[in-house]
């Protein structure tokens, strides 16, 4: 398992190395120009090179990726912003954490609700709860993230006077946007849910458990929502991936200060510091949370445990036998 | 083993939020004193000021502050102050001003200011503030590169600038509400860093606490020399969505919201913002204009010219661009500005100008193209004038980009035609024809003709007003004869503010001075 662990994260330097060229090829290969942005219309072609320069960009790109690499390495430094001088590094320490919090409580939601519908939806199959299950998921899958956001505010903020429309500091702050990053995923948890159940309850050890007289809720819980968790767990894993790279709607209609703000921003201002800054971290949390979900897998399935504890070699002979 | 990695994995979540939410809960109460109010909990005090703007507060450096100003207008002095009401120059730092001859003028430097952190300012401080633009900014110059900083000389409390050339409205430039800002030179020396979070001024204010892409806080200066401002506390919260800030305010967790659409505008005026909401209008300082570069060829021929003229409907087009807070250009200078005076406002006769561009040999009509750093304003007015000129047989194709791609366009000639907002926000006329004359580094928007140029350098380079007036209006009159820049629209921002507030005042609506504001 250790081993398993170990590797996985090894893999991650390599996936770094890839993603920090694609990103820095991409950024000096688009459109816009970064010293224009930060001169503004108005400036002659020596305060451009002056510019240039200051920001490094005259350099040529393997010099640049060369000097952006070393520093990342030698001193976990990824840079200061061309507009705002702040070291990219502290920007994202002080912005990622409202983007993880909101990812969470958003996850926690989605999967809160969408497990439990998914498994009504399936032990209820064709019923009226089933329907209204469907239903209320597919709402909420339907409706635009920004469109739900904005009828939050004015329905619970506005009229209701219930949540703030804005802010980050306080408990109640993070209701709307949680809940509008949250219910949009649990449509399709609840459809994976559903499905994988489906599946699962038509098989005989469903039946054998059943006839041998184990009580309903057991039966669900412990022997059929557990075999179906597998694809469950990789669709959470790969929906919060999604909310933590893409919390850019919420943040910004909700005004939080999180990592989708801030990209918004530097796209804006083609400020590639930290638009790479951003998008190494949210890449090596996209790794930690695939293997997360692989280790989750292992929870889930005692068979795919076995595989992560078992040696090679073992593994070797179980798949020869 | 799964239920240990069970429990490790429930705990690194919890300690994750647990984290996240300390990081929060451990600053300011800017968030809770949103949050409070929103929910019926505890009340912010009577005596914060709470402000919401769509702009960013970023650096306390005058010379890299992209942002609103606000902060900088809090937190710092300027070396002279404008008054918003008369549009005169008033004491502040300077107590005093005398213009030894054309090119000398002294400043008294008051004694009785200290800087936030207890050290006094001096004369020096006033000469480094001014020189940083020069010597450590060289991007953006507000006219403090005309000072001779060798043979400027300080005297005891008097700082004496000698200028190397004329300029009429240098002390306009000392009343900059950002750029004349006086830091303390021996601080900034010493801690080169500490611009975003920890900014020493001599203002009424001092920041507590400035987080980027969400809120600033200020605190009122005990110590202050001046009259003491108001409101003890002040919160700027930034906005990236105005229907957030808007939904803040009508929850009553705003005091006042700068810059806001004209559809909040009507709103509040209908009273569906609540009653007792208060609006002020503010001019932008804008000019938003179709100029006709000398590059483009066809532009060469004064009928060309005449016919987008005559094709543009200007009042139509302020209408549909602006709304209620538009007005109809009638002069490359804005009304309001000193030395405006009204030109007129051309024709709008299709007819005619198909005739011209018949004339002129462009029967079969003419293809041109636009390129646009993209903004609202920008957009709809690119394609309003673009129908315009449809009617004339003029096709119109509009390339609209972010700012950083369109800049380097513009700035290389790749437009045919230029749309945008000239006079860079500023209410002086050399500001406004700084952005059209001989010396404006978009060609896009240059005029390069002598006689324009002239009247422009006559007006700028002597302090007697009515030369600088009459030669301000030869120029607009020069330019309404010659259609090479075609004027549009003023615009006007508005802010909206709560019953219990008032002595809101300001040059723009993004950046009212926040030190006369009184909560009642």
């Amino acid at each position: 398992m250790g081993r398993f662990t170990l590797n996985r994260l090894l893999w991650v330097i390599p996936v770094m190395l890839g993603v920090i060229l694609i990103v820095f090829t991409i950024d000096r290969f688009s459109p816009g120009d970064p010293v224009a942005a930060e001169l503004g219309a108005g400036y002659t072609q020596e305060q451009y090179d002056a510019k240039k320069a200051e920001l490094g960009l005259d350099k040529p790109f393997f010099v640049q990726l060369f000097n952006y690499v070393s520093k990342i390495i030698t001193k976990g430094d990824l840079g200061n912003s061309y507009h705002t001088g702040l070291s990219v590094t502290a920007s994202i320490a002080e912005r990622f954490p409202v983007t993880l919090k909101l990812a969470i409580i958003a996850i926690v939601i989605a999967v809160g609700l969408g497990v439990p519908f998914g498994v009504i939806s399936s032990t209820r199959q064709y019923s009226v709860a089933d329907h209204a299950v469907t239903t209320f998921s597919l709402i909420f899958a339907a409706m635009p993230g920004f469109w739900l956001a904005l009828m939050m505010i004015i329905c619970f903020s506005i009229q209701l006077k219930l949540f703030p429309a804005s802010g980050y500091k306080q408990w109640n702050c993070w209701v709307l946007p949680t809940l509008s990053a949250g219910l949009s995923f649990v449509a399709t948890i609840t459809r994976m849910t559903r499905s994988s159940m489906l599946d699962v309850v038509r098989q005989d050890f469903i039946t054998t458990a059943r006839a041998k007289g184990v009580n309903e809720g057991t039966v669900i819980r412990k022997h059929a929502l557990r075999n179906a968790l597998i694809p469950i767990i990789t669709t959470i894993g790969f929906q919060f991936g999604i909310l933590i790279s893409g919390s850019v709607i919420v943040e910004t209609i909700f005004n939080m200060p999180g990592m989708g703000s801030l990209m918004m921003t530097a796209i804006n201002n083609k400020d590639y510091p930290v638009i790479e800054g951003c998008v190494l971290v949210l890449a090596f949390f996209i790794c930690i949370i695939n293997l997360i979900t692989d280790l989750a897998y292992g929870i889930a399935d005692p068979r795919i445990m076995a595989q992560y504890t078992k040696g090679k070699k073992a593994k070797m002979k179980e798949a020869v036998k | 083993m799964k239920k240990l990695l069970a429990i490790a994995l429930s705990l690194s979540i919890f300690l994750g939020l647990a984290a996240c939410g300390s990081s929060g809960s451990g600053s300011s109460d800017s968030g809770s004193s949103q949050a409070s109010s929103a929910t019926g909990g505890d009340s912010t005090e009577p005596e914060t000021l709470r402000v919401g703007t769509l702009d960013t507060t970023d650096t306390f450096d005058p010379c890299s502050n992209s942002g609103c100003g606000l902060g900088l207008m809090m937190v710092y002095d300027t070396v002279l102050k404008l008054n918003y009401d008369t549009m005169e120059v008033e004491p502040c730092i300077a107590s005093a001003w005398n213009w030894v001859d054309d090119k000398t003028l002294e400043l008294t430097i008051r004694d009785d200011v200290t800087f936030s952190n207890g050290d006094k300012l001096t004369p020096e401080d006033v000469l480094y503030s001014l020189s940083r633009f020069v010597y450590e900014n060289d991007q953006f110059d507000p006219g403090y590169d005309n000072i001779n900083y060798d043979e400027s000389t300080i005297d005891g409390n008097q700082l004496t600038l000698v200028l190397n050339d004329v300029d009429a409205e240098f002390l306009n430039a000392l009343s900059n509400d950002r750029w004349a800002s006086v830091v303390d030179e021996e601080y900034v020396k010493a801690n080169p860093d500490a611009w975003w979070d920890a900014p020493i001024g001599s203002g009424p204010y001092t920041c507590v606490e400035n987080v980027d892409g969400s809120h600033s806080t200020y605190a009122v200066r005990e110590d202050y020399w001046g009259d003491k401002p108001d409101a003890e506390n002040v919160i700027i919260n930034n906005y990236s969505e105005s229907t957030t800030m808007i939904a803040d305010f009508q929850n009553g967790d705003l005091d006042i919201v700068l810059d806001t659409p004209e559809t909040d505008y009507l709103a509040a005026q209908n009273g569906d913002y609540g009653d007792g909401v208060q609006t002020k209008l503010f001019k932008t300082w804008d000019l938003l204009a179709v100029c006709l570069p000398s590059y483009t060829e066809c532009f060469q021929d004064i009928n060309v010219r005449k016919a987008i003229s005559l094709a543009l409907d200007t009042k139509a087009i302020t209408n549909a661009v602006y709304g209620s807070l538009g007005q109809t250009a009638d002069s490359i200078l804005i009304d309001g500005c000193d030395f405006y005076s009204s030109i007129g406002v051309h024709d709008y006769d299709p007819d005619q100008a198909k005739e011209l561009l018949k004339e002129a040999g462009y029967e079969n009509g003419l293809d041109l193209k636009v390129v646009i750093p993209s903004t609202t304003t920008n957009d709809k007015c690119a394609e309003i004038v673009q129908a315009y000129l449809a009617k004339v047989g003029i096709n119109l194709s509009i390339e609209s980009y972010d700012f950083a791609t369109a800049i380097p366009i513009l700035m290389a000639n790749g437009t045919d035609i230029s749309i945008f907002g000239t006079g860079g926000g500023t209410y002086t006329a050399a500001s406004i024809t700084d952005t059209l004359g001989e010396n404006c580094s978009n060609s896009g928007a240059r005029i390069s003709d002598s006689t324009f140029n002239g009247y422009l350098n006559a007006a700028r380079t002597t302090l007697d007003e009515e030369t600088r007036l009459d030669n301000y209006t030869k120029a607009a009159q020069w330019d309404f004869d010659n259609y090479w820049t075609l004027p549009i629209s003023y615009a006007q921002a508005v802010d909206l503010y709560q019953s219990n507030i008032s002595g809101v005042t300001g040059l723009v609506a993004r950046a009212i001075d926040l030190t006369s504001v009184v909560i009642n």
